[in-house]
């Protein structure tokens, strides 16, 4: 059958430049973003990015897993045998036969996407990407039909099936390529891998990666306003997305019924880079927000005509969304973008939170507070002050909780675990001021920059080895933010540091007094963006504790809702963000909820009604603290 | 339109926050800079002081595009060399104290009578029309007055106006500052003396005429002040005891 | 008399008479400590302070609203009167109707102005009036209440006019000079007695040993030709509806508040605007809008009565600038009795019902407005 290896043939080649002239038209797209350094050796990188770091978010559903590597191995096979075989007019029909295999496996893999989209969590897309088990079983379906027509001896039942199976390839060919072009489906293979490669934060291919950009204000860099503004890669990025919603499973803001859906955010980008509406979108919408009334354009302002500020302020910036997302996305770079421009550019905030940042400039603290006051819970406790030209092992930055007074129960407790450990400690008194975190994450790097510029030089006055603080963002901020900024600081949590005194035996503890069952609540900031799960369980094992795990935990916790300034946003949802988590608390029946940050403290505290008792880590830990002699 | 022909000043003083004492822009001021941007029109901004106080480019950050300065010693006299920038405006607004220093409230009064306009204070709304401007009042109790007053004319507005002032960082760098010639003034000393704020001022009273112990008793009602705990009483008692504080302080008045 | 020299904690506990008089010391009640409402209620007449003929005078000018002073502007009177040497006359000059006497306050001689409505916006007119007296009295001393509405706004015309020398939010006073609140009430300022003044409102005592010879004279005044301003009038407001950063007075409900028709009641006993601690938002009692705290608004009234709200941060920072703050609270340890200038330790709901129990009847009237 010499006229159906031709037709192949032409089939393939006609394919590949379809893909290559949609390639080229969606390069062009890309190319409207800003420039970033382009890294040719990235895309050596791929396949070890796609095997080891995909795999490793992937994997955490085997079915999909398995799935997706039988048919995207299989068509990877099949596409590279058929290139060879037919691209190249070999016509081998041992090169068939491994075809034949590889679309059979495909074949089968298509299935079983199939049978999972048959009854799909509201999580997925429908639209387009419904018909996808269809087109790629009919592309396996057509490839195995047609090499079995080209190994079998020409008959008349062969000759009859040939131009039915050819359509069937054409249609499974088109699907793949014209994705890329057309904006299909399939684009998530081309720009996927183009993604793996170009990726915009490639330093979380060899660790952990959170550190914000810091903009040039000087020269004018105010974020992200119109979809051009991103970098290219980013634009290349959004293209990555298979829809697969499971940033919008994890989202807590979708949960509770505020405007956000980072899946759909995600996909508006799509929307803006390539010029449409909203109107298409086959998923979950934000709630709240009907589809089909937003557009954009490269070079029409994202907000408010493609996306509603709202969405943009309900993010807690808890980074969920991006440990989940299979295609390496960073949601909150992009909301972050957006977020600078819309408050350096327009000031325009909702709730307290410009009232926020206006104290930040002004106080140096987010609530407004005299600094002078910062130390006042700690006046009877005889804390020294740190003084510039003597040495301390510890500086402890106690944070903006060091105002609350329900917060400093948890301090004082700290204090008394580190004079029991005999740790030669210093507070910084008045000259403490915010970090900036709150700035920064509400998109006012211009407070951020000068709060932190402030912080580093006060630093720079005092000698000190390592810097101690019980409150996430602080960590964060002084260990991931002030780097870019010239502030390098050995920095750690304070479950961190009484976890390795307890373990070395300098800081005696006996077993928990109080015998409530416990779970544990990672902060965001803890564990996501700094990877600290370990200590404060092991801390709560030191003393006897065994914790009882919420359903969403460690790398995978759900955030509390006090992250990225949205308590002072406060858009309106549903339900609360911390009355979830206190309903994943209360589900595994423990007592007390144990945590390591001031604004999770909060936000559970805050919840309404029956609920466990919120505790510090460093309250369980001081309560075990034996009673000296 | 030719509301948006309007031109427009907002006198502008040097704040400063409560708390830390920095220096910002006044708070009151700031809401007059907010509603004359609502209200469109050609827009300066006009301060007299010290040229040199960086804290006045947060002005710009908070919407407005251009500022007179005029130079002036500390303690000099702010009326007298704001006028010397305030011809030919149709509508010259201001807050309604500062917070820096005296924040008498009285600039805005001596503007208007220096240039014999006519004056409206504690305003919250404007309209601007032909030859006249419809402004709202803000009185006691969340009542409200509107008012209609020839043009030009000079406006103060109630601080606690519902005008939201952004601060946008962008526009910070895009302000223009034109610093004029100080007036020339004779300095005058000021008759005033600063120190720290007292927690509770002298009252004025007449020469001791109370008996001792009413003296014993008045003196405990003003000490416990900021955190009079009252727990033992029947319910009765202590609806009184609120009447009492609120008649005492002048909170109401039956 | 070493019972007298006890230092007496003024924290502690202490009673409540049936007249809501403190009755922290040992034995004794009953005697009037510091009521404003000394001067009517004396029965007695006190002696007049003018003392043969006047030699000049000092001149109080305020606004009347439904036939009455406010109390700040009595201050105002009784600061001018206390001032007043024996030969000095303390003139009050009246705009509006004036029903009320205001001879205890120490006024010797009243000039009401008719007006007509005293809140009717008149500027140009009311200024004139002011003039023509001042120019006529030749005063030494010019006094008026620094009201946020009405007399502070005519004093600063009247000030601005005459280009006297002139002291703004004065805080305290005496003979000697004055000392007013600068930058918003961080700092005060002294200097002497400049020939106008402009109080703050509790300046003065108004428990004065002596009483003026309160001669009362109308004028008739022209209207004023030419006006620049015209009053269009005032659409009417209910309190409760009031904006919370608007509010004056506001009645604030927390967890430990379950029966709100009750405090709705007692709100608008007070004119008050209704406010909400995030518990009892959430809870679905009350409007998002009226949640008071780090996320919800920030007030400034003068009077916050916060009935079963814990105090917590996020609810105080909404309140940080509130002159007066009333607690009821079953806890007497929870944190608003720290921020709380008056803490009433009890159950909500037994309080308030005696509240409205002990207001029925009472018509609300204009407080001062600080
Ligand atoms: C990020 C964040 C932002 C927040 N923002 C705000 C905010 O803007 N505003 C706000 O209010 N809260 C806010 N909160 C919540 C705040 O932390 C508190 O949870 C809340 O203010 C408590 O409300 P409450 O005092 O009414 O309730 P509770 O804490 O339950 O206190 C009720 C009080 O009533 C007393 N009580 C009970 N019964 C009676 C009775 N019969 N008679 C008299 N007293 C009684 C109790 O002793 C107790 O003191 C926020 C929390 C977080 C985490
Ligand atoms: S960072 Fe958290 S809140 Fe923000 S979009 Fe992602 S999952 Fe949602
Ligand atoms: S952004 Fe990532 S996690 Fe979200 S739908 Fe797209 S691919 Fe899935």
């Amino acid at each position: 059958m010499q006229w159906v290896q031709i037709a192949i043939t032409i089939v393939f080649w006609v394919a590949v430049a379809t893909l290559a002239v949609g390639l080229i038209r969606r390069i062009r797209l890309w190319r409207n973003g800003r420039d970033a350094p382009v890294d040719w050796g990235g895309l050596l990188a791929i396949p070890r990015r796609y095997l080891v770091d995909i795999h490793h978010v992937v994997a955490r559903d085997s079915y999909i897993a398995n799935t997706h590597m039988a048919v995207a191995g299989g068509a990877l096979a099949a596409l590279a045998l058929v290139a060879i075989n037919y691209g190249l007019a070999l016509y081998q029909p041992w090169l068939d036969w491994l075809t034949l295999a590889a679309a059979a496996v495909m074949l089968v893999g298509s299935y079983f996407i199939w049978a999972r989209r048959r009854n799909p969590p509201a999580r997925l897309s429908k639209g387009p990407w419904s018909r996808l088990p269809f087109t790629l079983a009919g592309f396996a379906a057509g490839v195995i039909g047609l090499m079995l027509v080209t190994l079998v001896p020409p008959s008349a039942t062969t000759t009859m099936l040939a131009l039915p199976l050819l359509l069937l390839l054409i249609a499974g060919s088109a699907e793949l390529a014209l994705g890329i072009g057309a904006g299909g489906p399939m684009k998530h293979a081309v720009a996927g891998l183009l993604h793996l490669g170009f990726h915009p934060r490639k330093q979380r291919f060899t660790g952990r990666s959170v550190d914000l950009r810091p903009l040039d204000l000087d020269a004018g860099d105010f974020g992200v306003g119109k979809p051009a503004d991103f970098r290219w890669n980013q634009l290349l990025s959004f293209d990555a997305c298979v829809q697969c919603g499971k940033c919008e499973a994890a989202c807590p803001a979708f949960a509770a019924g505020q405007p956000l859906n980072p899946k759909k955010l995600i996909q508006d980008l799509v929307v803006g880079l390539a010029s449409g509406s909203d109107a298409k979108f086959a998923g979950s919408p934000y709630p709240g927000i009907p589809i089909g009334e937003h557009a954009g354009a490269p070079d029409k302002a994202v907000v408010p005509f493609l996306i509603e500020p709202a969405t943009l302020w309900s993010c807690t910036t808890c980074r969920a969304c991006v440990e989940e997302c299979p295609m390496l996305i960073e949601h909150v770079d992009a909301i972050i973008d957006l977020r600078r421009n819309l408050t350096l550019t327009t000031g325009e905030l909702p709730g307290t939170a410009s009232e926020t940042l206006a104290n930040l400039r002004e106080t140096g603290t987010t609530g407004g507070h005299d600094v002078a006051a910062r130390q006042h819970w700690a006046v009877d406790l005889d804390v020294k002050q740190a003084q510039p030209g003597t040495l301390v092992d510890v500086l402890l930055v106690v944070g903006e909780g060091a105002f609350d007074t329900r917060y400093q129960r948890t301090l004082r407790a700290l204090v008394k675990s580190l004079k029991a450990a005999k740790i030669d400690f210093a507070v910084l008194g008045d000259s403490e001021f915010d970090t900036g975190d709150t700035a920064r994450r509400l998109g006012d790097e211009a407070t951020f920059q000068m709060l932190a510029q402030r912080n580093i030089a006060n630093f720079a006055r005092f000698q000190f080895r390592r810097i101690v603080t019980p409150d996430p963002h602080v960590l964060n901020s002084l260990k991931n933010d002030y780097p870019a900024l010239g502030g390098h600081f050995a920095v750690l949590h304070h479950s961190t540091l009484l976890a390795q005194l307890a373990k070395s035996g300098q800081l005696q503890l006996g077993p928990t007094p109080d015998r409530r069952a416990v779970t544990y609540h990672d902060p965001c900031y803890l564990g996501r963006y700094n990877g600290e799960i370990d200590a404060p369980r092991d801390l709560l094992k030191a003393i006897g504790i065994e914790v009882r795990e919420m359903e969403r935990s460690g790398l995978r916790g759900r955030c509390c809702g006090g992250g990225g300034g949205a308590p002072l946003t406060d858009i309106p949802g549903r339900q609360r963000i911390p009355d979830i988590r206190i309903g994943d608390a209360k589900a595994t029946g423990a007592a007390i909820v144990a945590v390591g940050c001031p604004q999770c403290t909060a936000m559970l505290e805050g919840v309404v009604g029956e609920r466990p008792e919120v505790l510090d880590i460093a309250e369980l830990v001081a309560q075990s603290l034996p009673v000296p002699a | 339109m030719t509301a948006t022909a309007r031109r427009i000043a907002v006198l502008a003083a040097l704040g400063r926050n409560p708390v830390s004492g920095k220096a910002r822009p006044n708070r009151d001021d700031l809401l007059a800079l907010e509603l004359a941007r609502q209200l469109g029109g050609d827009l300066t901004l006009i301060h007299a002081g010290n040229p040199d106080e960086a804290a006045l480019g947060d002005y710009f950050a908070y919407g407005a595009s251009s500022l007179d300065l005029v130079p002036l010693a500390d303690g000099g006299d702010v009326a007298s060399a704001l006028v010397t920038r305030l011809a030919g405006y149709d509508l010259i607004l201001a807050g309604s104290r500062a917070e820096g220093g005296e924040g008498s409230g009285l600039v805005p009064y001596l503007v208007a009578e220096t240039l014999g306009l006519p004056i409206v204070a504690d305003v919250i709304a404007i309209t601007l029309g032909d030859e006249a401007t419809e402004v709202t009042q803000a009185l006691a109790k969340g009542q409200r007055r509107r008012v209609r007053v020839t043009l030009p004319a000079v406006i103060a507005v109630y601080p606690k106006a519902l005008v939201t002032p952004r601060y946008a960082y962008a526009r910070r760098l895009a302000g223009r500052v034109t610093t004029y010639v100080a007036p020339a003034m004779e300095p005058v000393a000021s008759p005033w003396h600063r120190e720290a704020a007292k927690k509770r001022p002298v009252k004025f009273r007449a020469a001791e005429t109370k008996s001792g112990h009413a003296r014993m008793l008045s003196a405990i009602v003003a000490e416990a002040r900021g955190g009079a705990v009252i727990a033992a009483g029947t319910p009765a008692d202590k609806a009184q005891a609120i009447l009492a504080y609120l008649r005492l302080h002048k909170l109401i008045d039956w | 008399m070493s019972e007298a020299l006890k230092r007496i904690n003024p924290r502690r506990p202490f009673q409540v008479t049936a007249e809501g008089l403190k009755r922290i010391v040992l034995g004794v009640a009953g005697e009037a400590g510091a009521s404003v409402h000394v001067a009517h209620r004396d029965a007695t007449p006190k002696p007049l302070r003018l003392r043969g003929e006047p030699t000049g005078q000092h001149l109080v000018i305020a606004h009347a609203d439904r036939g009455a002073l406010t109390a700040h502007a009595h201050e105002a009177i009784a600061a001018a009167a206390l001032l007043a040497d024996a030969a000095t006359a303390v003139t009050v000059l009246v705009f509006g109707d004036l029903s009320e006497k205001l001879a205890p306050f120490g006024a010797d001689r009243v000039i009401v102005a008719a007006v007509g409505d005293g809140a009717h916006f008149d500027p140009d007119r009311e200024l004139a009036v002011a003039a023509e007296q001042v120019a006529r009295l030749a005063p030494r001393h010019i006094v008026m209440p620094d009201s946020a509405i009405g007399d502070g706004d005519l004093g600063r015309r009247l000030a601005a006019r005459l280009g006297v020398s002139v002291a703004t939010h004065v805080v305290e006073l005496a003979p000697t000079g004055v000392a007013a609140s600068w930058r918003g009430g961080a700092e005060m300022a002294r200097r002497d007695l400049p020939r106008m003044l402009l109080l703050d409102p509790g300046t003065t005592d108004l428990a004065l040993p002596f009483s003026g010879a309160g001669e009362r004279v109308e004028i008739e005044v022209p209207p004023f030709p030419d006006s620049r301003y015209r009053d269009l009038g005032s659409p009417p407001v209910d309190s409760a509806q009031l904006g919370l950063e608007d509010a004056d007075f506001i009645v604030s409900a927390g967890n430990g508040v379950a029966d709100v028709p009750t405090l709705l009641a007692l709100a608008k006993t007070f004119d008050a605007a209704i406010g909400a601690s995030r518990v009892a938002v959430d809870d679905g009692r009350f409007a998002r809008h009226q949640q008071v705290g780090a996320t919800g608004k920030t007030v400034s009234a003068s009077v916050y009565m916060a009935i079963g709200i814990s105090g917590a941060v996020q609810h105080l920072q909404g309140i940080r600038a509130v002159r007066h703050v009333i607690a009821i609270n079953t806890d007497a340890s929870a944190p608003i009795a720290q921020r709380a200038d008056l803490t009433i330790v009890d159950d909500a709901q037994a309080v308030m019902e005696q509240l409205l129990e002990a207001t029925r009847g009472r018509n609300f009237a204009p407080g001062v407005t600080p």
